[in-house]
């Protein structure tokens, strides 16, 4: 119990330290919103560590009940702890990732592996890269946990930044070979797409099927990519008209820096390449944080 | 040389030409005036902070590298509505929320609004002709008080200008340092191209 409460101060010193990407955590916000019932309060550390330090700090739902039992401390919220490196604080484009670890609270949350595991027991959904054989009950069981549980939040990343998601997989995980806690690269590429294109696979469909047991709504594309091009062309940003085009603008950016940087047009040729990356990512970041004024200042 | 008016204003504005003006997000009509614009206090910050180097140097030398710029300056974000304190005697480096997109044949006058200066904040900066990005503001406290600012609030005005001709604010023989930011950032003094010339006179002499 220290431990989590200890694990929690740092998570929220770091949403409290003023420098957090809002529009990031404004975006994850609008989608968890449809998950859950319960207030869920999303807060950030800002971390010094690897390129690719992304992770999601769980709580247990045991925790809140102990917390009550022993000190008659009762929380309104539920915490989604999410860390990233800090040096992607001004690059949304690279900060995509946050919605896998997003897809780990709601799987912990909602406990949607499990479910899964109860409908198709460990060894009966056979898994890429994994030979069952190879491997004793005890093992087959932790594999098939901790794969299921990564191949669920990619696809909730997918569903909502799709390419965006998956090129920053391939990018930073390119040719990963498969582990104890994660699937190979490929193969979480290979599902992505699966999804993205709606070919049939058992792993989604199980899942599918694990959400419907829990009424909870079905692993759908949420997201539009917008035609950025007419507003990032002359370096303004974009004026972002729904949430489908909130979570799409991840997409379009990506593709659009991808294309300024191997077939310019434009100011864009008179540009620096690495100021390039800077500037895009910024137009991506200014097009959602006028959105959430818009919002805002349109809600009064 | 003229001055835009409210008229002119608002047709630039309105108008879909990829070179026209551009102010995003205008959340009030009112903003434009009879021959201004109102632009708005923006959410990030560079704060100065003292440390123990005695000097912010904006002369480099290659064999003693000197401590950088940003080191002397804190960031620190709000939120819409949100509040921010101008201590007296400091300088904080911000932007206007709006991102401002001038023509090439238009450039601006940054002032602040009288309400401001008479607190003891003036504001006064020149935007080029084809510039994009939310507008660089310094904002230093005169007065002996310090002030909550709101974020989100009319706190400077721009006047154009529209010249004759145009000009080229991207050019690829002088990059721009200050182009299609979104926050506020610190002194370029130390890259200009003339310090290198002045350094190596400065040896010479």
């Amino acid at each position: 119990m220290v431990d989590q409460i200890w694990t929690a101060s740092k998570f929220l010193s770091g949403s409290t330290s003023k420098k957090i990407p809002y529009e990031i955590v404004h975006c994850l916000k609008k989608a968890l919103a449809p998950w859950t019932q319960k207030n869920a309060l999303i807060t950030t550390a800002l971390t010094q560590e690897k390129a690719y330090s992304f992770y999601f700090q769980g709580i247990s739902q045991e925790f809140y009940t102990l917390a009550k039992a022993c000190t008659r401390v009762e929380f309104n919220s539920e915490l989604v702890q999410i860390a990233f490196p800090q040096i992607y604080r001004h690059r949304p484009l690279l900060n995509v990732a946050l919605y896998h670890e997003l897809g780990h609270f709601l799987d912990v949350h909602h406990g949607i592996v499990n479910q899964s595991l109860l409908l198709v027991p460990s060894e009966q959904l056979p898994l890429p890269g994994i030979n069952f054989a190879n491997f004793s009950p005890e093992q087959i069981n932790y594999l098939a946990n901790f794969h299921r549980r990564e191949y669920f939040a990619d696809i909730f990343a997918a569903s909502y930044v799709g390419k965006a998601y998956r090129e920053f997989l391939d990018a930073f995980a390119r040719n990963n070979p498969v582990s104890t806690t994660h699937p190979a690269t490929n193969d979480r590429l290979n599902l992505i797409n699966n999804f993205l294109y709606g070919t049939q696979n058992n792993i989604l469909d199980l899942f599918q099927k694990s959400l419907t047991q829990l009424s909870l709504r079905q692993l759908n594309i949420n997201y539009s990519v917008p035609d950025v091009s007419a507003a990032f062309d002359n370096a303004r940003p974009y004026t972002i008209r729904n949430e489908a085009e909130l979570h799409g603008i991840y997409e379009a950016g990506s593709t659009y820096l991808l294309q300024a940087q191997t077939n310019p047009k434009n100011l864009w040729t008179k540009i620096e390449e690495t100021t390039k990356e800077r500037i895009i990512n910024d137009l991506v970041e200014k097009s959602i944080r006028n959105s959430m004024i818009v919002d805002h200042w349109e809600a009064r | 040389m003229s001055l835009l008016s409210n008229k002119q204003i608002r047709e630039l504005l309105a108008s879909s030409d990829p070179d026209s003006l551009f102010v995003d997000p205008l959340l009030e009509e009112t903003q434009i005036g009879a021959v201004t614009l109102d632009l708005r206090l923006g959410y990030d910050f560079l704060v100065s902070i003292l440390t123990r180097k005695p000097s912010i140097e904006t002369g480099s030398n290659p064999g003693n590298p000197h401590r950088a710029i940003g080191s002397y300056f804190q960031e620190t974000r709000r939120e819409l509505g949100e509040k921010f304190v101008l201590y007296p005697n400091q300088i904080v480096l911000c932007t206007t929320m709006e991102y401002v997109s001038l023509p090439y044949n238009v450039y601006a006058d940054i002032l602040s609004r009288s309400s401001y200066t008479r607190l003891g904040v003036p504001i006064n900066t020149m935007v080029q002709p084809g510039f994009r990005g939310c507008i660089p503001l310094e904002l230093f406290n005169h007065g002996n008080s310090p002030i909550e600012l709101v974020i989100g609030s009319r706190i400077c005005q721009a006047r154009f200008f529209e010249i004759n001709g145009i000009a080229n604010y991207i050019e690829t023989t002088r990059p721009r340092k200050y182009f299609g930011h979104v926050r506020p950032i610190v002194s370029a003094a130390d890259m200009d191209c003339e310090i290198e010339k002045l350094r190596y006179i400065s040896e010479k002499i």
